[in-house]
């Protein structure tokens, strides 16, 4: 038959060796055995460089901020084409850390530690196993639910609340569930979206390695809400040990499901690790990389919600949300509405004490900072809210509160709710320079705005930081920070152009002395002196 | 349904389901884009960004659809600043756009156009030029990745050669596995090119032109519209007409790259006549100034006309023949056989149909009343099965390929039917690889197992047609295991393969020469149409019974009536009726006898019976089977006289050599395989003395002192239109914006597209009874293998026109004799050597190739060059209604050479 299995493709060609990834001859043979043309397999394989050979060394900003520059050095043994850059690794807390065959090690003064048992910090509770999860009421909420089966009231709940995405996007849930719930084809998909992969990121990780029952049970409710009849977990390529933990979670849960007797009224369930990059979190990238396609957005409309994954109804969410919306549905016969919730945030850069910390849900930032990170404000230049993608607040934004709207108010966004600190003692130019070169190189490539765009203001950051730019080019930039906002398919595009804007409106002093040849941090012209 | 929306404050009504920009577009604006493609989203530069709504709001204009009352802004200070920037961040990083390429380059027009100044570029690429492609540059630098060129490739043209390799900022072109493009799959059909918006993919030496002319493309009968650049009088490359209802902008390799035949050195350009009458033979290496010598027009005509009144009144009228050209147009082929029938008084004239459809012609005619394509190219969107019946579609009609391909990647049931592995057959559900030359056992035993299953279409058939109950009962030998045994084909498959016809519809149903060109083609024929009339597949939106036509006009040329008894619109030539029409008009009697079809023609020259044959355009020597024979036939003749454009092998036996104009250099029409009458456009004057065939007859005639009364081709069309009903509303001026499918019924009908809807041409379909009869075992047991005739996909015909195209040579060098790598074993062959074949007709010698693709016991090979002419092979072994020559299975033996 004429369209090729390229999914099964992408599989197979992801869990070759690198020497199989490198023979044109390997590559070939594969594309024939799943009915693909050779362009075809040029055009995915280019595109994905995953092996399970490959040591992957991260550059994130957490990462890069923490670099004692021997990272290099540490993986000497290891030849050349085995290393890989890649942008987050998901241990942000921990940074800077490598990666290898599913094992993960901090690069740290002393060497090269494995990191084999996560400590993953007082807030969180590890559910060791499922006798566990049912002593703390687990699967209680999703087998009340196939009792009564009331999925327009618990729709209606997710309006009640203004549930909002904690991808990043912030948008509103109920939206997204109404509409595929409301279609009517007979297959639908409920997309779990575990690609996590913003520089700083690293709670959806904890939060499934911790309680994996947790969200088996959240994505069961919400699939059955929304009438779909596959979920699928797609968690990033790195996230083996999230995936381990879900897959043996969700075999002992079916034991218990089978005994119950709701087995037979259950969605299908696929766990499974997605080769990808940055993008590859974005919904409609991540449905192309599952297709087993380049993992690059598309236009849209339509939306996932009409034509999502292999052409179906999709509803795609994050991890937390759908976790967030099982707490809130436990709570629902309670009191509910007046117990705000709690939300999982993420704290790195120059804080005393990195890592993922449980709070209320719309707690200040200074609470995260002090109370968590035991860090005071005035030592911090500035914080960005959401990763890299969420805009740059001062230190004397100290008092935002951290949900959607009010950090909005203050001119930039919560993303996924981690928080990157930046020190006094930083050069913005410095770290804006590793921010735009994170874009420029995560930018899939696909639409002009972005492949183009995330290039210049790369290298505006690279010659302002060797004192090579004019206040011209910083123009010029702006205009095209422009066109990135309004022209970029997907958010990537977006996030690099405001990143730079935010910079020039709260840093453009320090921007203009690079101008003139000064680093008032003293980081920058280092070398030529 | 139509949409109100406004345009920069104007309202408009508009088609509903379109985007932005094509709504906009069709009011005559053009939003500025780098990367729209007609018919695909691809919505990757951004670049055609326009304001919608209060307060506006940007959106990309062509992936985003019109709304009832939408308020459209394409011009604004917000959106010149964005495209200014857009286009200024893209030159940043391509500082080799820089003016140099002119026209080719969108984005420099651009930059032109909204001022751009780009400071302080970034580095140019460290990229080397890709040459490695005949006749195609890639130039990477200049590549802004706006995979224009990868739909063309992969999902217009389905070729599926190019894509984008590796991410992000690394992201480029590749082509197959990242190869060099002339070591790739790709062939040569130009829709990357055409496609590209700056010149990065660009024909070799391309230079911008004075002007552009579109005409019809001069080689097969897909009928694909080109657009050619012209500069000093000459045609500097040629691209798809994007306006055309046919091609829809794509091409092959011959439209793309097939052009250099008008420009050759080698046209002929005066009349010439044989300095030594009598000795007729080939040049054998002599100058044409050796052995023949430049005569003025006035000379030629008199020569010919003397040599005509003489045969006619020495032999009769019956010892005179001709034979039309069939990449002439409707108004040369109709001039053509008017000359022969009434100034000259005979019905000896025929075309190159007989060498190949005439079979599928003749047969639809018996069974439906029209001996053409009941449906068109466009009902392969809508079929759900696809039947495809002795095709070579990939290399023969690479255009229409693309249709099939695409419906194949939607879904379509694809069914093949051929004795060798084709292109086609990656796509297909079933390929069934069938013994050569039995297909027609094939068909009838699907007809008869949907019948004995009930599968068939009973309404329709005691509703439409006649003759079924006699049908029905001589498919009783045809069970599934006779079948079987005789086709090699495994008895479930043809049972699936009919059931899957029957009950998967609409079902279409392709064919060429693979069916007709056998001792029982029009049996292989009839037992096709027979499958549609069982299932009733015809006469609705994608089914249909549809021959696939080769040479660019062969459908129109036996419209025209070029064909020995049959009339101009296929009317009847005993017809008191339609005699009295035509005598009328002419002004002259019409001859008595039926005449000779070509290869009747050429058996009377033989037997001295045929004294004068006039020749136009058909290189006979190279096409007809026995070339031995044909030549000692030629030879035989008191006076053969040729009409070409080049000297080619039949014309270097003639007396008298007449140059003719090329479609390039006249105007008239062409008739394609779907019945769409084309307007041919004059782009120049022919070389030297030439002149259009019509012409040459009008002058001819008058010396036999007979009025043709033609002074233009389009006085010619007029006459068509009075004298064939399926012409009547047809004028060279109605041609002028679009083609129409016959019959056109008058001046208001805008032509069909479907034939047979509620009622066939003549009435009823009417069943044809088929026999079957084994080739004689001692045969097969002395010459072992089966050699077909086939093509590729660069060459037309005997490549008197392709092989001066620099480009196609340089892609494809050399005939060879295909063979299967287990024969070769057997034979002790290996590719590259030089071995004998032979057939009971002659024999020649050529390189053999391994080819996994031809099945063991079968040889492939094509009659396109010269120093391979295969057709000495082909025995006069003719199809008996039609004497369509057996090409496509010779019995032969082959031999090492010690
Ligand atoms: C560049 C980019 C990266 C993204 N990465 C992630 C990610 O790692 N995890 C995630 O859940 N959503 C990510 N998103 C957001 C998703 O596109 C999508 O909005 C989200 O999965 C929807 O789920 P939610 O509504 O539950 O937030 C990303 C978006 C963009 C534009
Ligand atoms: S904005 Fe960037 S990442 Fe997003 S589609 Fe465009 S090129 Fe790709
Ligand atoms: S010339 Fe045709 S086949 Fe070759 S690469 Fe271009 S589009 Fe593809
Ligand atoms: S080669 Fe031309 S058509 Fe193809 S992507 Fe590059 S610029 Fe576009
Ligand atoms: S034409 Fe619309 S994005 Fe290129």
């Amino acid at each position: 038959m004429y369209n090729g299995h390229k999914a099964e493709f992408l599989e197979e060609l992801t869990s070759g060796s690198n020497e199989d990834r490198k023979s044109k001859d390997f590559i070939s043979k594969l594309a024939e055995k799943h009915g693909l043309r050779l362009s075809e397999a040029e055009n995915i394989a280019s595109f994905y460089t995953h092996s399970e050979g490959k040591v992957k060394v991260c550059r994130g900003l957490p990462c890069s901020l923490k670099s004692t520059g021997i990272e290099r050095e540490l993986l000497a043994k290891y030849p050349d084409e085995e290393l890989e850059d890649v942008s987050c690794l998901g241990y942000c807390d921990k940074a800077p850390v490598a990666w290898s065959q599913g094992k993960y090690y901090q690069l740290g003064n002393g060497g090269t530690k494995e990191l084999e048992k996560q400590p993953y910090g007082s807030d969180f509770r590890e559910v060791k196993d499922l006798k566990e999860f049912l002593e703390l009421n687990g699967y209680e909420t999703l087998i009340s639910f196939l009792k009564k089966n009331n999925r327009d009231e618990v729709l209606q709940m997710v309006n009640d609340l203004n549930l909002r995405g904690f991808g990043g996007a912030g948008f509103p849930v109920y939206i997204k569930w109404k509409a595929v719930s409301a279609s009517n084809e007979q297959k639908k998909f409920l997309l779990v979206n575990a690609h996590e992969g913003e520089p700083g990121t690293f709670k959806d990780r904890i939060l499934m390695e911790t309680n994996p029952y947790e969200l088996l049970e959240a994505s069961l409710i919400a699939a059955l809400v929304v009438g779909a009849d596959e979920i699928i977990i797609a968690l990033k390529h790195e996230y083996l040990q999230a995936e381990n933990t879900l897959k043996s979670a969700f075999e002992k849960s079916m034991d218990f499901f089978h005994s119950s007797g709701v087995d037979t009224a259950l969605p299908k369930m696929r766990i499974m690790r997605v080769p990808g990059y940055y993008i590859t979190g974005e919904e409609s990238a991540l449905m192309e990389a599952i297709e087993g396609k380049r993992s690059e957005p598309r236009l849209r409309p339509p939306y996932p919600a009409e034509i999502g994954l292999f052409g179906k109804p999709t509803l795609i969410d994050n991890v937390e949300t759908l976790l967030y919306f099982l707490g809130r549905l436990r709570e629902y016969s309670k009191d509910w509405s007046k117990i705000p919730g709690t939300k999982s945030y993420c704290l790195t850069g120059d804080v005393k004490n990195p890592g993922a910390y449980i709070l209320p849900y719309g707690s200040p930032a200074l609470d995260l900072i002090s109370k968590k990170g035991g860090s005071n404000l005035s030592d911090l230049k500035a914080i960005l809210p959401g990763g890299l993608s969420g805009g740059i607040l001062t230190s004397a934004e100290g008092n935002v509160k951290l949900e959607f709207d009010s950090i909005k108010a203050h001119g930039a966004g919560m993303g996924t709710g981690s928080m990157i600190a930046i020190s006094k003692d930083r050069c913005m130019v410095d770290v804006m320079d590793s921010i735009e070169e994170f874009f420029e190189r995560e930018s899939c490539g696909k639409c002009m705005p972005c492949r183009y765009g995330t290039k210049e203001l790369s290298s505006l950051f690279e010659n302002l930081k060797h004192g090579e730019a004019t206040g011209k080019d910083i123009e010029n930039a702006k205009r095209t920070a422009d066109v990135m906002m309004k022209g970029s398919i997907c958010g990537l595009g977006q996030a690099s152009a405001r990143m730079f804007l935010d910079s020039l409106k709260y840093f453009q002093e320090e921007l203009d002395e690079h101008v003139s040849g000064k680093c008032p941090s003293n980081v920058c012209f280092q070398e030529a002196r | 349904m139509t949409m109100k929306i406004y345009i920069d404050g104007t309202a408009f009504s508009a088609e509903e389901n379109q985007s932005i920009m094509d709504a906009v577009k069709s009011t005559g604006l053009e939003i500025p884009n780098l990367c729209s493609y007609n018919g695909h989203d691809n919505g990757v530069c951004r670049l055609c960004m326009v304001e919608v709504g209060k307060p506006p709001r940007m959106v990309p204009s062509c992936s985003t659809k019109i709304t009832e009352n939408m308020e459209i802004k394409t011009r604004s200070e917000t959106l010149d600043d964005y495209r200014k920037g857009l286009i200024t961040v893209i030159m940043k990083d391509h500082p080799q756009h820089s003016g140099s390429d002119g026209e080719k380059c969108k984005l420099e027009t651009y930059a032109e156009e909204f001022n751009v100044e780009v400071e302080r570029p970034h580095p140019a690429m460290d990229v080397t030029i890709d040459s490695s492609h005949p006749g195609i540059l890639y130039d990477p630098a200049k590549c802004i990745l706006c995979r224009k060129c990868v739909i063309a490739c992969d999902f217009d043209q389905v070729n599926e050669v190019i894509s984008i390799s590796d991410r992000g900022q690394n992201s480029r072109i590749a082509f197959d596995l990242d190869v060099p493009m002339g070591d790739s799959k790709c062939v040569s059909c130009g829709a990357c090119v055409d496609s590209c918006p700056t010149g990065a993919l660009i024909e070799k030496g391309w230079e911008p032109a004075d002007r552009t002319a579109v005409t019809i493309c001069p080689y097969c009968a897909v009928g694909c519209s080109v657009e050619y650049g012209i500069k000093d009088n000459k045609i500097i490359w040629a691209r798809g007409y994007n306006e055309s209802d046919v091609n829809h902008g794509k091409l092959c390799v011959k439209g793309k790259f097939g052009f250099e035949f008008e420009m050759s050195r080698y046209r002929l350009t005066v009349p010439l006549v044989r300095k030594r009458p009598g000795e007729r033979g080939p040049l054998n290496g002599r100058s044409i100034d050796e052995v023949f010598r430049p005569v003025s027009w006035d000379e030629a005509i008199d020569i010919m006309a003397r040599e005509i009144l003489n045969a006619r009144s020495v032999h009769g009228r019956q010892s005179i023949g001709g034979i039309a050209c069939d990449r002439a147009t409707n108004e040369d082929v109709f001039a053509f056989q008017k000359f022969m029938r009434a100034a000259v008084g005979t019905d000896n004239v025929d075309q190159s149909a007989t060498l190949c459809h005439a079979p599928s012609a003749s047969m639809l005619s018996y069974a439906t009343g029209a001996g053409a394509s009941t449906n068109s190219i466009k009902d392969v969107r809508v079929a759900r099965t696809i039947l495809m019946a002795g095709s070579n579609v990939d290399r023969a009609h690479p255009v229409l390929y693309s249709e099939i391909k695409k419906a194949a990647k939607k879904g379509v049931n694809l069914i093949i039917v051929d004795p060798r592995k084709v292109e086609l057959s990656r796509l297909a559900n079933r390929h069934l690889l069938l013994r050569p030359g039995t297909d027609s056992v094939l068909f009838s035993a699907m007809a008869r197992y949907i019948l004995d299953n009930e599968l068939a279409d009973r309404d329709f058939i005691s509703s439409r047609t006649e003759g079924f109950d006699a049908f029905r009962d001589s498919l009783a030998p045809f069970t599934l295991e006779f079948a079987s045994r005789v086709t090699g084909i495994p008895e479930n498959e043809i049972a699936e393969v009919a059931r899957t016809y029957a009950t998967q519809t609409p079902s279409v149903i392709f064919w060429t020469l693979g069916i007709t060109e056998h001792e029982n083609g029009s049996d292989n024929v009839s037992s096709l149409i027979n499958l549609a009339l069982i299932t009733g597949n015809v006469g609705k939106p994608g089914t249909g019974l549809s021959p696939i036509r080769g040479q660019n006009n062969v459908q129109g040329g036996a419209d025209m009536g070029a064909v020995a008894g049959s009339l101009p619109g296929y009317q009847p030539f005993f017809d008191n009726g339609v005699r009295e029409k035509f005598q009328k008009s002419w002004s002259s009697e019409l001859p008595e006898f039926q005449g000779w079809k070509s290869t009747e023609m050429i058996e009377a020259a033989r037997k001295g019976m045929l004294k004068l044959l006039y020749i136009t355009g058909e290189n006979s020597v190279r096409s007809h089977p026995d070339s031995e024979g044909a030549v000692a036939a030629l030879k035989k003749l008191d006076f053969l006289a040729v009409q070409d454009i080049f000297m080619t092998e039949t014309a270097e036996y003639a007396d008298l050599v007449l140059p003719a104009a090329s479609s390039y250099e006249k105007s008239g029409t062409f008739t394609n395989t779907e019945r769409r009458v084309q307007l041919v456009n004059k782009i120049f004057d022919p070389p030297g003395e030439a002149k259009p065939d019509w012409k040459i007859y009008s002058e001819l005639a008058e010396k036999l002192n007979f009025d043709m009364k033609f002074g233009s081709s389009s006085d010619i069309m007029e006459e068509i239109a009075s004298l064939i009903p399926s012409y009547a509303g047809i004028s060279h001026e109605r041609l002028m914006s679009k083609g129409l499918q016959w019959p056109v019924k008058d001046k208001n009908h805008t032509g069909t597209d479907l034939l047979h809807t509620d009622s066939f041409i003549r009435g009823k379909g009417r069943f044809r009874i088929i026999s079957w009869r084994e080739k004689d075992p001692s045969e097969i047991h002395t010459y072992p293998y089966s050699l077909i005739i086939g093509r590729q996909r660069e060459h037309y015909h005997t490549s008197t026109m392709t092989s001066r195209s620099k480009v196609i040579s340089l892609i494809e060098g050399g005939g060879f004799i295909e063979m299967n790598p287990d024969d070769m074993r057997k034979e002790n062959f290996s590719t590259g050597e030089e071995i004998e074949i032979q057939s009971k007709t002659g024999r020649i010698r050529g390189k053999v190739k391994e080819n996994n693709d031809v099945p063991s016991g079968v040889l492939f090979t094509t009659f396109h060059y010269s120093d391979l002419p295969t057709n000495t092979l082909t025995p006069d072994t003719y199809d008996p209604p039609t004497k369509t020559p057996a090409y496509k299975d010779t019995r032969v033996k082959v031999t090492k050479i010690r």
